[in-house]
């Protein structure tokens, strides 16, 4: 990546990598805290 | 931010080379602890006790060892090299001698009581279960040594504030002073239950100890315990990672936020502990689940804000796409090679997070209260981000203040993701056992484990030797550790004198947030919540409870006297 390249990440950087990523690490908090619900509630 | 090296005397270089070396000893001696427990509860190791301690001795050795004198010791060190060059100001060396020699002889006598048999209560010591005083003696001097290390920054701070007027306190600092204040506070309600309650119970002075109250005061500490360990943490990945990954801090503002949020809401927690226990009303609890929720917070602000970081870096290593920069990152970059360490935490912290976040869960921990599930859980916190931080930054202080090259650095990066291997086999099998009822802290290996046992569980022998399976490569990454860490110790010094840098990063956004520039009303608003709180538990506690419980060993289910 050439010197323009790099400053044109400083500028423009949005995150948007980094939000997907949050997402799905929440999706994925609700699974696992849902699986853990289920559980319970087979118990009766 | 200009980049600063600070140069290190003689004095600084010996204080830290003990503050290192020392607990890492304690660390080997407590991880081989951790490795019997394995074995012992598969049966594998069927003799009692086996090259040394037996199962319980070596349960509390294992938790003393390395979740309070190692963290406690690596804490203080941490902040006297972060204080001292972030504010770029000199130690008073004699109070931080005092410091690491209260700590010294307070955790040399824990361990010898425990050793010689005289302290089997586990990291909890929850009475009835007695230890000898100089167990709790040992403990309180720890304790009193982190104290002094931190009295002895604040004068260095006030300085600072009054010759830098205006300007944003060091973000390292603002996170040292944070796990500092926390601690400050937390231990208070643990001194008292040792000073008043088990003290002089151990030494026969009174008869009977209410249980219950000191369980409750214990969680009362036990739960910011946590974020003892993971603020040190944090103060890394917020000041030094972005850097070491070649980028910048996404929010300088979010770093600040979340370690003040820390201030306030990692106290009025420890009921989430209690859930199954009696004499406490069920609205406390839920109000302590309640803020175990809000304390989820500031750490779901730092996954955001580290992935944004991370983000920028790679991207500007030329990460394309969506998840192009997550490649780009330097995993195995030999020069970053703390990067590992951190990286390496924050991938096993994701899942800690949620495990934590099923406890914290009122009606949820009804499902894996008390099962193997728990240590399960809190090996991917505080064997997770804050194992690995913390002996990625003892290396890396450690060959700083000796003035000493890191040796077999190929090694020393390998280590962080073996043990991730490690941990995560070892937490699944811990936690599927405790799903279907196999039980934290019993010796299983005679019982459960045991087929010529009436006990016998056979749907948990696979998850028990999963469990071994972990154990035994995430003691091999100790071993690993263990060779570079004294390696470099023994290693020949560099040419000139020591000197300390750290890889602080600048940040991407950084806000001019006045009302995150003081701690002062963020530590008023943590007392008020704190009070409000724990009140009502303290009296719940004392109301429902009636006289106490003469002393117990785990040998005998007789009392003492």
């Amino acid at each position: 990546m050439n010197q323009q390249e790099q400053e044109n990440v400083s500028e423009e950087f949005f995150p948007k990598g980094a939000i997907t990523f949050f997402v799905i690490m929440i999706v994925l908090f609700v699974i696992m805290w849902l699986s853990i619900y289920f559980e319970v509630l087979s118990r009766g | 931010m200009k980049s600063y090296v600070m140069k290190i005397d003689k004095s600084n270089r010996y204080l830290m080379g003990v503050l290192l070396i020392i607990p890492m000893i304690f660390l080997v001696l407590g991880v081989y602890g951790g490795l019997m427990q394995t074995l012992f509860r598969a049966g594998i190791i069927q003799s009692d006790p086996f090259m040394g301690p037996d199962y319980y001795k070596g349960l509390t050795m294992h938790g003393v060892l390395n979740a309070l004198v190692f963290t406690t010791f690596f804490a203080v060190a941490f902040g006297n090299a972060v204080v001292s060059y972030a504010l770029r100001m000199k130690l008073n060396m004699t109070w931080a001698w005092v410091s690491g020699i209260l700590m010294l002889v307070g955790s040399a006598l824990a361990t010898l009581m425990i050793y010689i048999g005289e302290a089997t209560v586990l990291y909890t010591f929850y009475p009835p279960l007695k230890a000898h005083p100089l167990f709790y003696i040992g403990l309180t001097l720890l304790v009193v040594g982190s104290w002094v290390a931190f009295w002895n920054w604040i004068p260095l701070y006030l300085k600072w504030r009054r010759e830098n007027p205006g300007e944003k306190t060091p973000l390292s600092v603002v996170g040292i002073f944070t796990t500092f204040i926390v601690w400050q506070i937390a231990t208070i309600p643990v001194a008292v239950e040792i000073l008043f309650m088990l003290l002089p119970w151990s030494m026969g002075l009174v008869n009977e100890i209410n249980a219950m109250l000191a369980r409750t005061l214990f969680w009362f500490f036990g739960h910011p315990l946590v974020y003892f360990w993971l603020l040190p943490a944090y103060v890394m990945y917020y000041s030094y990672m972005p850097k070491l990954a070649g980028g910048k801090l996404y929010s300088d503002m979010a770093g600040r936020l979340v370690f003040m949020m820390f201030i306030v809401f990692s106290i009025p927690v420890g009921t989430h502990h209690q859930y199954m226990d009696p004499a406490i009303g069920a609205q406390w609890k839920l109000l302590h689940g309640f803020f175990t929720f809000m304390v989820a917070l500031p750490s779901l602000i730092t996954a955001f804000t580290l992935a944004a970081s991370l983000e920028y870096a790679g991207r500007k290593r030329g990460g394309k796409g969506l998840f192009g920069w997550m490649f780009k990152l330097p995993y195995f970059d030999r020069d970053r090679w703390l990067f590992s360490y951190l990286i390496a935490g924050l991938v096993i912290f994701i899942f800690g997070g949620i495990s934590g976040i099923v406890n914290a869960s009122y009606q949820l921990n009804t499902a894996v209260h008390n099962t193997a599930w728990v240590p399960g859980h809190f090996h991917l916190t505080v064997a997770g981000p804050v194992l690995l931080a913390f002996m990625g930054m003892s290396l890396y202080l450690l060959s700083r203040y000796l003035n000493k090259p890191v040796k077999m650095k190929g090694w020393a990066l390998s280590m962080p993701y073996i043990w991730t291997i490690g941990v995560f086999i070892f937490s699944w099998g811990m936690m599927r056992g405790g799903l279907i009822g196999m039980p934290r802290r019993t010796n299983t290996g005679p019982s459960y484990a045991n087929q010529d046992s009436a006990l016998y569980q056979p749907e948990w022998i696979s998850y028990i030797d999963i469990s071994v399976v972990g154990g035994v490569i995430m003691t091999l990454s100790v071993v690993i550790f263990a060779v570079v860490f004294f390696a470099t110790v023994f290693a020949k010094q560099k040419e000139g004198e020591a000197t300390l840098e750290f890889p602080t990063t600048e940040p991407y956004h950084d806000e001019d947030v006045p009302w995150l520039k003081n701690f002062k009303p963020w530590v008023i608003a943590a007392i008020i919540i704190i009070v409000l709180a724990y009140t009502p538990v303290i009296i719940d506690v004392l109301q429902s409870t009636a006289g106490g419980s003469p002393p117990f060993s785990p040998e005998n289910p007789a009392p003492l006297r």
